[in-house]
């Protein structure tokens, strides 16, 4: 497709992104360096927090960007570089159906 | 595109639209023995951002369950809690995202040397500068999964 090194230089940009938030999140749980685990009233004070909230935000938004960037290259190689319209499709279709999800997730607990 | 144009002027309507060049090796060419160690982290990273997406599907719809109440979640935790299959999925984010760096230096132009004549004992520095990055990439990664084990190994010692 044309305009393809757009994409390319995203996912690299997205990516380095990631990295800082990727080690964020996982410092939360991994190591026990906040103390956070996974029961109910944990998880409510996490995103309760503004801040918090709007770092999830940012990752899921980046993190659904980068994925289904990647996601595109897959499949565009699976079928050969044919059916690059309906590929694209299907993978904005699928990040926007995960993204309302995540959304209404983050969102949840902040609203309440 | 030369060469393409002369072949379809001699051909019908209906075969140009199914001729499809195959050129494009496709998910094929991910595992074929015949190229170098960048070429198996090319395949690792797409396998690996694979199941990734897989990952980030089954996260986001899970921790989605919250919203449904601390009764449903309690139960999800009960009988679903998978602790291992997490310590995977970082072991593979891990990797993923160092070779992420790695690949991001090369593209950039960095560790892969200047283009000139190749001399007598012909070793680009594309092949043998980068691989100082595919060593440290091993190094860091097998630091990285044995963390993530570690930390893994001392949650089920508590």
């Amino acid at each position: 497709m044309a305009g393809e090194w757009k994409f390319w230089f995203l996912q690299f940009v997205t990516g380095a992104i990631l990295v800082a938030l990727v080690l964020t999140h996982l410092s939360l749980f991994i190591g026990n360096g906040y103390h956070i685990d996974n029961s109910y009233n944990e998880i409510q004070a996490h995103l309760s927090s503004p801040a918090w909230a709007a770092f999830y935000i940012i990752f899921l938004t980046i993190v659904l960007y980068h994925s289904h960037n990647g996601l595109r290259n897959i499949l565009s190689e699976w079928t050969g570089g044919h059916h690059d319209k309906l590929v694209t499709a299907i993978v904005i279709v699928l990040g926007v159906v995960f993204w309302i999800i995540g959304m209404h997730t983050i969102l949840y607990f902040l609203v309440r | 595109m030369v060469c393409l144009s002369y072949q379809s002027q001699n051909k019908s309507e209906e075969e140009k639209k199914k001729k499809w060049y195959n050129n494009i090796p496709g998910f094929k060419a991910w595992l074929s023995p015949k190229y170098n160690s960048e070429r198996l982290m090319f395949t690792i990273q797409r396998v690996t951002g694979f199941i990734l997406v897989l990952y980030i599907y089954v996260h986001i719809i899970i921790t989605g369950l919250t919203t449904l109440g601390q009764s449903t979640w309690n139960y999800f935790l009960s009988h679903y809690d998978l602790p291992i299959f997490e310590v995977i999925i970082a072991m593979i984010v891990g990797i993923h995202g160092l070779n992420g760096i790695r690949l991001i230096i090369t593209e950039l132009g960095y560790s892969i040397g200047k283009p000139a004549v190749p001399e007598y004992p012909y070793k680009p520095k594309s092949l043998t500068k980068q691989k100082m990055l595919m060593y440290a990439l091993m190094i860091v990664a097998a630091i990285f999964i044995i963390v993530a084990a570690w930390d893994y190994i001392v949650f089920l010692v508590r």
